[in-house]
């Protein structure tokens, strides 16, 4: 008789659960029940397998199965049978209409919100391209001086208040001092033309007195930081020196004639 | 056996037929069953609640799909080892993320939970659970499951490869790898304890 080798572990397993046909099972009991070293090797195996145990399960009271219920019954469905393939056929490709739908509607929403965009951008580029053309334009186009038609006797008249005001002007109250170099800017323009037109015309006494006031306008305009006590003092030392104040008044009363003088003047800049 | 498979497809016919209720018959017939199952796979039984909740849904669900000639008791046992497979894998990724986060919060990479016990924590898990409850840690969820349909449900092994849908020959590989490395670590723990 041939001797029978030695069990693998993979056997003693099969032969521990019963798992070998019953041939085999047969053969390998007898050799276990013969060879010492196999028989070790399985009580080894047979004492590890029992201490692994069964792990028993608590018991569950008789309402487990009721609470179990409650608990399936919360999220169950309405009817089973709406999952029934051979009952409702429809069904079937129900999930693909609306996969295939909502694929759809994604695809619409998205050439939809595409095309908005788009055009948006198409829009907000088209705005800039005339905003853009618009500057050049303004940048190319000579810019119009704004006109105003100025008479003498109101030039005159106009910078002999300033005159004034200057002369009893208080560096201390800005607020009534600033409006004084803004008057004195707009006088500016004016007083240039009617100085060129008095040199012109050979009236010294006026061409005299309106480049005094010239100096003057020019002095307040382009003072940096603005009428300061220091400099409100010393322009109101030169208009006491050069006696301007009484030279305008002068040139009013005794010059009727000039006071219907008119001329046309771009108002910030030289006519 | 015979009368509760009849009754059971009684049952089923008429939970078919749009009576939702009577699906309540076939849980309380098998949720004792089921919850045994899955607390021997899960090791807790809030997991093995959560479980047998589950099989029963998806069975509801896929009852359009249940063969006459089948045993429900059987059928549902089978989606309850998936549902408690699921719920092992489940389990293993959040241990594994925990480990993760506790690790190295600002590690982008997960890293896994080492099975192999050191000395130190088999001694301190030695008092809080018994040696077999250890030596399942062991094991894979597929090697857990294969385990204890053989080892503690007693299921052969055409029952053990249905259950997890795999080739027989697998399932009896399966469950020798899971017996081969339980007793390793059984040899581990009793040197330690």
């Amino acid at each position: 008789m041939k001797q029978m080798n030695h069990l693998s572990l993979e056997g003693m397993v099969e032969m521990y659960y019963k798992e070998a046909a019953p041939g085999s099972y047969q053969s390998a009991q007898m050799h276990v029940d013969e060879c010492a070293e196999c028989a070790t090797a399985y009580r080894s195996l047979e004492n590890d397998l029992k201490t692994l145990g069964t792990l028993e399960a608590p018991e569950r009271d008789e309402g487990y199965a009721e609470r179990m219920w409650r608990r399936v019954a919360i999220s169950l469905p309405a009817s089973a049978e709406l999952q029934r393939p051979d009952l409702q056929p429809a069904r079937k490709w129900r999930p693909w209409l609306l996969t295939g739908l909502s694929y759809a509607l994604g695809c619409a929403v998205l050439v939809t919100a595409a095309f908005y965009v788009g055009t948006v951008w198409e829009h907000q580029q088209h705005l800039k391209r005339e905003a853009a053309r618009d500057a050049q334009q303004k940048l190319a186009a000579p810019q119009k001086p704004r006109v105003v038609v100025v008479v003498l006797g109101d030039h005159l008249d106009r910078s002999e208040r300033l005159l004034v005001e200057l002369k009893h002007a208080d560096a201390d109250n800005q607020e009534l001092v600033k409006p004084l170099r803004d008057e004195a800017r707009g006088l500016l323009a004016a007083n240039h033309v009617f100085r060129e037109d008095a040199d012109k015309s050979g009236d010294e006494p006026l061409a005299l007195a309106l480049n005094k006031l010239d100096n003057l306008l020019t002095e307040i305009t382009n003072e940096p930081g603005g009428l300061t006590a220091a400099s409100l003092e010393r322009i109101q030392q030169e208009m006491a020196n050069e006696g301007l104040l009484f030279e305008v008044r002068v040139l009013r009363s005794k010059n009727p004639h000039r006071e219907t003088a008119v001329r046309v003047v771009a108002n910030g800049g030289t006519a | 056996m015979g009368n509760m498979g009849q009754n059971d497809r009684a049952t089923i016919q008429a939970v078919l037929a749009g009576d939702r209720d009577a699906y309540g018959l076939l849980v309380m017939q098998h949720s004792r069953m089921l919850f045994r199952l899955a607390f021997r796979m899960t090791g807790n039984e809030a997991d093995a609640d959560d479980v047998v909740q589950e099989a029963f849904l998806r069975g509801f669900q896929k009852l359009a799909t249940f063969e006459e000639r089948a045993n429900f008791g059987t059928w549902i046992y089978r989606i309850a080892v998936h549902c408690a497979l699921d719920k092992l894998e489940s389990r293993r990724r959040e241990l594994a993320r925990q480990v993760c986060e506790e690790n190295d919060p600002e590690q982008d990479g997960v890293q896994v939970a080492d099975s192999a016990a050191g000395p130190e924590r088999l001694v301190l898990s030695t008092e809080i659970g018994s040696l077999g409850d250890l030596a399942l840690q062991a094991l894979t969820a597929m090697e857990r499951t294969a385990f204890v349909l053989r080892h503690m449900e007693q299921r052969n092994t055409d029952e053990i490869a249905a259950a997890l849908d795999v080739a027989p020959n697998t399932a009896k590989q399966t469950v020798y790898r899971a017996v081969q490395k339980m007793r390793k670590r059984l040899a581990v723990l009793r040197v330690t304890a």
